[in-house]
């Protein structure tokens, strides 16, 4: 399997080191390789730290932080080879990198496979960043290639400020996703589209945000011209889909990836046994309700009514 | 120790007060005295050394920055378009077109034993190809079984050949800006050089950046120095860890070593505390012949690569501004903590936006850390205006200019980077002098080769390869500017001016030895002065051993 790999970006200030911090910590086992900027910010109980020479620090939960240092490409090969001791990857860009760039590695390698890019900014300041002209065009680079834009710091924002700018953001992609958050505390289920996992540390509940998931499960195959208009229909509160499907007439399972408007659809090499279909959609409010979404995963099965009588329809007007 | 006295038809000294003269008097590898026979055998005994009777002495050249990677790509195959002289001091051919490159790659493959070793070449210049593009079965026509990879001139295109792509399982499945296809969905096995390098790295498990460091490649780096003339160089972007401070200073220490080597701290490559930490702890290491101390930041990418920073109008074909490389607000934080320190800093601004924003950053830096003799220097600064070096020269801030690209891209900065007006003043020498900037210029090998002569040869006639002159009196300098910019005005740029730079009394040894007087050949003629060899700390260095 693919190492799947995010990466991380925003200007400096915006909290992605704190988000790193949460996801060193948060109780999902998951084994995170980091490729960071700065260690001197990822704030770890020296307890933890099984091993520290300078440029590597390795956990003793499994997860590994690693400076760039001199060399981006050596630094992720060096974590490519070692892929089976790690689930995920999370590269953590410059304010300044353009995070597009950044995940060509990850998609040009069929070791590894892209997540999802997730764009942080600080709220109350993004406005005046965006307005600079020395960093517009990178902020502009930074919104066509998000998957996910992460306004943090709602609690020091001044009323409005979110919604100017979400009016920026959609100037750009009218489907940009975005989600607001305190102290960069995003539940993991909304970052990865993981699913039936421990969220984040107890602490972190106050200021979490709340997010919605709903499942589906087909013994039948799908329909794959369907499920693809019907995920591209979603509307921009679904933040993530994930699923492991079977199409007509293709014995080879196809692994479903949404991270915001990016669908991606890929046959597994390894082909398990014929099982059924499933799906998850995870996302925040106003979510689509349950019947709606279970009747348009419905009409996704290859078995179901004809187009002529059975268009699907964006689930927003639904 | 014993004086040795030098006799040479001329001895251009950079001293004011002795401009030329006829004798070197050289004791412990230093400069004792220089002048006429008289003056300099004042000191007592001595034995005359009359090899260079027939020769000009002036003082060994300063290359202010270049990089380490000069000597590593020498262990692979140079198949550029220009002729590019080689350390071993032949000249390897400039291949004008794709049949050449193929003959050559033919050539070479079959000299290669295994079958599995990459085929390597560097320097690659398909842009002077009338416009086609390479694919990879071109290049098959060379080998279908042995990897191959080129790397282009300007290090951020890579082709290569289809079994490249077969190891990297590259195939038309691959939908990515990066990867370039032709116009039935295939990959030509052309690449942006990043993701080309991380392939060609893990498929055919060769490490193009790897082996500068090694001692190969520090050798091979200063006999190219040797052969044009120049003693002090820069590798002007190192990690400065352990290994490679330890190989700098034990390789440099050779007595047949003939260069002195500057290294600068890559500032960036670490947090600004860790960094400070290793240029510190690397600073403790230097010796006569390897320094540490300074510290480089790059601000921007490449004009040439559509990566430098513009201000408006931007890039003259409308392709969209660059790239920053230091996030902005970093910059303050970053010179800072190297600046409190007691660190010069050389700062890569290519573009003049980037120019700008980081003299804006050294202004705050110095408003609240005021520091006479900082000698802070932009390097590239290839776009600064009569209005930032007026600036800079108010700051302190010196400037180290890319001459050689007048030469190399002046006529594509012309007609379709810059446009006429930018082009014309590019790498505007005559302006930083008049404002009173100090100045350096630089060939930033491996980009463009290391030869001061001919940089300086390109600061005064600012000719394009295709023949055009960019700009006119304002912009160029005259013989004795370019001379001493490449001599005095790179030792100032490194704080290097006590100790090199000049022929002067106390000074070291230092020489560059040239069959032709430059003030005999005059400007015109500057890069087709023949290089006999050098002389570092009193040895001597004959380019024919």
């Amino acid at each position: 399997m693919a190492l799947p790999v995010t990466i991380l970006s925003g200007f400096l200030g915006s909290g992605k080191t704190t988000l790193l911090n949460h996801l060193l910590r948060a109780p999902d086992r998951r084994r995170y390789a980091m490729v960071v900027n700065d260690f001197g910010s990822i704030n770890i109980d020296a307890g933890l730290i099984d091993q520290h020479d300078g440029q590597t620090m390795t956990l003793s939960n499994g997860c590994v932080c690693c400076t760039i240092g001199d060399s981006f490409i050596s630094t992720l090969l060096d974590l490519t080879r070692q892929a089976d001791q790690f689930d995920h990857v999370v590269i953590e860009a410059s304010g300044v990198a353009d995070p597009a760039r950044l995940a060509d590695f990850a998609q040009i390698d069929k070791d590894l496979c892209l997540d999802g890019i997730i764009v942080m900014a600080d709220a109350g300041a993004f406005c005046e960043q965006y307005n600079d002209p020395r960093l517009t065009d990178t902020i502009e680079r930074q919104i066509n290639a998000a998957d996910l834009f992460v306004l943090n710091k709602m609690d020091l924002a001044k009323p409005g400020q979110a919604a100017q700018c979400a009016d920026i953001l959609h100037g750009y992609k009218p489907d940009t996703r975005i989600v607001e958050t305190v102290q960069a505390f995003l539940p993991l289920p909304l970052l990865f589209g993981t699913h039936g996992e421990t969220p984040l540390p107890a602490a972190a509940h106050a200021h979490t945000l709340p997010f919605t998931t709903w499942q589906g499960k087909s013994g039948e195959p799908l329909d794959r011209e369907r499920l693809q208009r019907f995920l591209e229909a979603l509307p921009n509160e679904v933040i993530r889909a994930k699923g492991i499907v079977y199409f007509a007439g293709d014995a080879c399972a196809h692994s479903i990836q949404l991270a915001g408007n990016r669908l991606d659809c890929r046959p597994l090499k390894a082909n398990p046994e014929r099982t059924a279909s499933e799906l998850v959609i995870i996302g925040v409010s106003p979510f689509p309700t349950d019947v709606h979404l279970t009747a348009q995963f419905e009409w996704c099965v290859s078995s179901a009514g004809s187009d002529e009588n059975n268009s699907v329809q964006p689930i927003t007007e639904l | 120790m014993s004086v040795t006295v030098y006799a040479a038809r001329s001895i251009i000294t950079m001293d004011p007060s002795c401009p030329i003269a006829t004798h070197v008097a050289v004791k412990d590898g230093k400069v004792l005295s220089v002048g006429t026979l008289e003056e300099v055998s004042a000191w007592g005994d001595y034995q005359l050394d009359t090899q260079f009777s027939d020769k000009v002495l002036m003082p060994g050249m300063i290359e202010g920055h270049s990089h380490i990677l000069e000597g590593a790509l020498w262990d692979h195959a140079y198949i550029g378009f220009y002729d590019r002289l080689g350390p071993d001091g032949t000249t390897h051919t400039g291949l004008t077109d794709l049949e050449a490159v193929i003959d050559k790659l033919k050539e070479l493959d079959a000299a290669l034993p295994d079958p599995n070793t990459p085929l390597v070449g560097w320097g690659f210049d398909p842009i002077f190809f009338g416009g086609t593009r390479i694919k990879a079965s071109d290049l098959d026509r060379v080998s279908t079984t042995r990897p191959i990879v080129l790397l282009h001139a300007s290090l951020h295109l890579l082709n290569t050949n289809s079994e490249v792509l077969r190891r990297s399982e590259i195939d038309r499945s691959i939908n990515l800006d990066v990867v370039f296809k032709d116009e039935h969905g295939e990959p030509t096995g052309e690449f942006a050089s990043m993701v080309g390098i991380y392939l060609a790295t893990k498929g055919i498990d060769f490490d193009m950046m790897g082996a500068s460091t090694s001692s190969q490649s520090l050798r091979n780096f200063a006999n190219l120095c040797r052969l044009s003339g120049v003693t002090t160089v820069t590798d002007l972007h190192s990690d400065l860890n352990e290994q490679t401070v330890a190989r700098y200073v034990a390789e440099t220490s050779k007595p047949d070593y003939p260069c002195r080597l500057v290294t600068a701290f890559g500032g960036t490559l670490l947090p600004p505390a860790e960094g400070l930490a290793r240029v510190q702890a690397a600073q403790k290491s230097s010796t006569d012949k390897a320094r540490f101390g300074l510290v480089k930041l790059v601000a921007d990418g490449s004009i040439q690569g559509f990566t430098a920073r513009l201000k408006w109008p931007g890039y003259f074909n409308g392709n969209p501004n660059g790239l920053w490389y230091i996030e902005p607000s970093a910059l303050v934080p970053t010179i800072k903590t190297y600046h409190d320190a007691g660190h010069q800093l050389h700062i890569h601004t290519n573009g003049n936006e980037t120019t700008e924003a980081v003299i804006e950053a050294l202004e705050e830096v110095l408003r609240g850390s005021p520091w006479g003799d900082h000698r802070h220097t932009l390097q590239h600064c290839q776009m600064a205006d009569e209005a930032q070096f007026n600036r800079m020269a108010d700051l302190g801030i010196g400037v180290n200019l890319f001459s050689n690209h007048i030469y190399y891209w002046g006529d594509l900065h012309y007609s379709t980077i810059l446009g006429p007006d930018r082009a014309n003043k590019i790498d505007n020498a005559g302006a930083a002098l008049k404002n009173g900037v100090p100045l350096a210029i630089h060939s930033d090998a491996p980009i463009t080769p290391i030869d001061p002569l001919f940089t300086a040869w390109c600061a005064i006639n600012r000719t394009t390869s295709s023949g055009r002159v960019l700009g006119g009196d304002e912009e160029t300098l005259d013989l004795d500017e370019a001379l001493y910019t490449i001599t005095m005005g790179a030792a100032r740029s490194l704080k290097m001016d006590g100790e090199v730079g000049s022929i002067e009394v106390g000074k070291w040894a230092d020489f560059a030895v040239l069959e032709d007087d430059p003030y005999e050949l005059g400007p015109e003629r500057l890069k087709d002065i023949r290089v006999w060899g050098t002389v570092l700390g009193g040895r001597i260095f004959s380019n024919a051993d």
